[in-house]
């Protein structure tokens, strides 16, 4: 297995308990990783150390063995970077941009830029302050894509794009890893995420708090469980049960997360007789909430 | 439940917050050179026999012919008169400049950075907008005059000449020219999607006006354009010289001009978008293009993209050191000629032999060199609206290393002040030409190496503060060096300190370049500033915990 990102003990810490703290992350060539968390969770941070903009407190990390700090121009020649927060050009037109960082790349062809440009649907003569969020997201999106890259670091790529502009970066991206490049995303589109991930990494409060492809995260975590029944329901015992939790019950009816085996909650509740069951996996926005609490905005 | 909506709160607090830092700091500032500069020219008279009287005589000739630099010269053998022709007329341009910038930066810049949008959503009309950030620069301005008339006051206190009551109605006037400004670069900014180009366009005018003003004795025919000068009515206000009463009607004109301005300024913001010019022309729809074309301009070299960036900001920089130069060099026959007939013998210095037009134009293209340090100080806010932007972490995202960003920053940063300093000496030859005289080729070359000299060095100093700062705190620290500079170099001549301590001056480095080249060691230090600053922002940038802002 070869790695493609990969860092250690990684720390960037501007007090008050802000920033990233000890990551350790592996993130492996071909795949595509996602990287969530709520907002000031670190998540920025991290793509921003691994881009070498920002300098670590302590720790290390390299990207397909180079070291992000010594190498940074080498890594940056293979790698496509999509920031969180945009650049602004005002008086430039889109084309002007990417002629700039076309041309500072090096080899890049400009049909493709065009070929781009029509697939994002982006009217690139257009001045950068005339174009709405999303219009300027495709600016960078089409600067992202516009060479082959071995590694992609998107920092919440699809921000203000309509679900049409979505399924084209999906497109995009799914054959950047045809192609065997890296994908490395933080974003707050959790289906997106879903959808393109191999794998995802959970950060909380600038500590890394799950890895693990989707299954994973399902299995070590719970099912939302909704019950009808016909007599009354004692909550106190239903919520002694082992990985119960969030009981809600009312009007003959019970919800509650459930992680692991359902096996006990069903016997607590069989005197209460069942009428029906429904459960359902937790998808990752459920997971996230649950894990981190309502306030938590992923 | 009451369902009446809350009022929106007024933005005055908290846009008179935003001011409040360089406001002050920019008032003090003035305010300390006008309290050191009266004692000081007093501690000069001890010296001489005669005290005042006799320096104010031998002073006032030698004056008089730099009064289209300065503004008439009268009364110097008094503190009031002396500070009058020294430092306000500066004052009074220095000013205005700053209002220009504020003027520009008040409704357009707010624009551009997106606050308008949120301040409009927020329940406060176009109109309310418009009115609180006005007051709230007006409210500054009044602090920058209050302070600088403290200053005044403390000058004459400590010089032994009272002059609480002259300095009022001068300062005054200077508040006065600083709202005219603030109104044509408010009125210019909503014609120009660009705040510097609306602030530099208005300064071209400002310093076009100032000297047109000072000189309109000499301009026959065409002198009635001196009304259109905001510094012909403040020099009607020159009370700080005895005998000089106050003109009310003068700075009447002045604030109604502000005032007219000002209304045309508001006309236009409500009858234009957010995010617009007035004058926009609406073309004809077409269809979308996505087709990319190779650039005609190569960007491979970001030295090269970034002056193309503000290729307008710069031509109007250098358009105005021409125009200052060469109406300055023109003018240069004309002022010596009202010399000669007005002050026949006078017009001889100390050495027996009069000013010839050289020795004018050296002393003018001293002068203009603060031209370029301000646009330097500029340039420096530009850098950090880069940071700011994002633009400086799309640029190092790519395989752009730090040593070749702080290398294409010098590149700039030398192109830029050649093209300065060609302005500066092209201004020199078409005045010269103008007033049909000629100038000295290996002159106009010294001065032309020496001003880029300058522009570098400071330039250099300007990376490095950016890269420490990395915030608009860098403009702040910028300006105030090279105002500590100007002023070293003004005052200890007069204090008569030891030349070690004018060392660190660059406008002291400069020196007369036209006139012979300064010593080799000014200009290794003006070199070395630009070398060591742009190497020390490279280590601060690599070695610092962040590397983009």
């Amino acid at each position: 297995m070869t790695v493609a990102v990969e860092t250690h003990d990684l720390t960037k810490d501007y007090g008050q308990g802000h920033g990233i703290f000890d990551l350790d992350l592996e993130v492996r060539a071909g795949e595509a990783f996602g990287f969530i968390g709520p907002n000031g969770a670190g998540k920025t941070t991290t793509l921003r150390l691994l881009m070498d903009l920002v300098r670590p407190t302590r720790g290390t990390a390299s990207i397909l063995g180079m070291d992000t700090q010594r190498d940074s121009v080498a890594i940056h020649r293979v790698t496509a970077y999509v920031p969180g927060e945009l650049p602004e050009y005002p008086n430039h037109t889109g084309e002007r941009i990417l002629d700039l960082f076309a041309h500072l790349r090096g080899g890049v062809d400009p049909a493709r830029i065009t070929a781009l440009a029509r697939r994002f649907d982006l009217d690139i003569h257009r001045r950068y302050r005339e174009y709405s969020h999303g219009n300027k997201q495709k600016v960078w999106l089409i600067a992202a894509f516009m060479f082959d890259a071995r590694l992609y670091i998107m920092d919440e790529p699809t921000n203000g794009l309509d679900p049409l502009m979505q399924q084209a970066f999906r497109e995009l991206l799914t054959e950047a890893k045809n192609r065997g490049a890296t994908v490395f995303l933080s974003s707050h589109v959790l289906p997106e995420v879903q959808e393109i991930c191999d794998r995802i990494a959970v950060i909380h409060q600038g500590h890394l708090r799950q890895v693990g492809t989707m299954s994973e995260l399902r299995l070590s975590n719970i099912h939302h469980v909704e019950v009808r029944v016909t007599r009354p329901i004692d909550a106190q015992s239903l919520q002694r049960i082992a990985g119960v939790s969030a009981v809600d019950i009312s009007d003959h009816r019970m919800q509650c997360d459930v992680a692991g085996n359902v096996g006990p909650l069903l016997e607590a509740l069989q005197p209460a007789g069942i009428v029906t069951i429904e459960s359902a996996e937790m998808n990752l926005e459920q997971i996230f909430l649950n894990e981190y609490g309502t306030d938590a905005q992923p | 439940m009451s369902m009446e909506p809350t009022r929106s709160r007024s933005l005055v607090p908290w846009a008179l917050q935003s001011h409040r830092n360089g406001a002050i700091t920019f008032g003090a500032g003035l305010a300390l050179l006008v309290a050191i500069t009266g004692p000081s020219y007093v501690a000069a008279a001890k010296a001489i026999a005669g005290g005042l009287q006799t320096l104010g005589a031998q002073a006032g000739p030698i004056a008089q012919q730099f009064a289209f630099l300065t503004g008439p010269a009268a009364r110097l053998d008094t503190v009031g008169g002396y500070l009058s022709y020294k430092v306000f007329g500066s004052i009074s341009l220095i000013v205005a400049l700053y209002a220009a910038v504020q003027g520009a930066q008040i409704v357009r810049g707010s624009e551009s950075k997106g606050l308008l949008d949120l301040w409009f959503a927020a329940g406060r009309s176009r109109s309310e907008i418009f009115r609180d950030r006005v007051l709230s620069f007006v409210a500054a301005l009044i602090a920058i005059v209050a302070l600088i008339y403290l200053g005044t006051g403390l000058s004459g206190a400590l010089s032994n000449e009272a002059l609480w009551a002259s300095a009022l109605g001068q300062c005054v006037a200077v508040g006065a020219v600083g709202l005219v400004a603030f109104a044509v670069s408010l009125f210019a900014s909503q014609f120009l999607h660009a705040t510097r180009t609306a602030s530099g366009l208005t300064s071209v005018y400002l310093v076009a006006s100032y000297f047109l003003a000072n000189i309109s004795d000499s301009l026959g025919p065409v002198s009635f354009l001196r009304f259109f000068s905001p510094f012909f009515y403040y020099l009607q206000e020159r009370t700080l010289v005895p005998g000089t009463p106050f003109d009310a009607a003068a700075v009447g004109v002045a604030l109604g001009v502000a005032i007219a301005v000002a209304a045309g300024a508001w006309w236009l913001f409500q009858t234009r978008d957010f995010g617009g010019v007035r004058l926009a022309s609406i073309g004809a729809t077409r269809a979308v293009n996505y087709t990319m074309h190779r650039s005609r301009l190569a960007r491979r070299w970001l030295w090269l993209s970034w002056i193309w960036e503000q290729r307008l900001a710069l031509t109007c920089w250098c358009l105005g050191i021409f125009t200052l130069t060469a109406i300055e060099a023109a003018v240069v026959p004309t002022a010596l000629n009202l010399i000669k007939h007005d002050h026949g013998a006078l017009a001889k210095l100390g050495s027996g032999a009069a000013l010839t037009e050289e020795q004018y134009v050296a002393f003018l293209l001293a002068f203009v060199i603060v031209v370029v340090a301000s646009f330097m100080v500029t340039e420096v806010a530009h850098w950090v609206g880069d940071a700011s932007q994002h633009r400086v972490d799309a640029l190092l995202a790519h395989p752009v290393g730090q040593q070749r960003f702080v290398a294409e920053r010098v590149g700039a940063l030398v192109v830029m002040s050649a093209a300065l300093a060609g302005a500066l000496v092209l201004g020199a030859l078409t005045g010269a030409a103008i007033g049909g005289y000629s100038l000295d080729g290996g002159g106009l070359l010294r001065t032309f190496v020496t001003a880029l000299l300058f522009g570098f060095g400071v330039g250099g100093v300007g990376l490095l503060v950016v890269a420490i700062f990395r915030s608009a705190a860098s403009t702040a620290v910028i300006g105030a060096l090279l105002v500590a500079c100007f002023f070293l170099t003004t005052i200890s001549g007069l204090l008569h300190w030891p030349g070690w301590t004018n060392g660190p001056s660059v406008f002291d480095a400069f020196g007369s370049p036209y006139q012979g080249w300064p010593a080799s060691g000014s200009l290794v230090y003006l070199g070395a500033l630009g070398v060591v600053g742009a190497a020390a922002s490279y280590l601060v940038m690599n070695r610092g915990a962040r590397i983009a802002v």
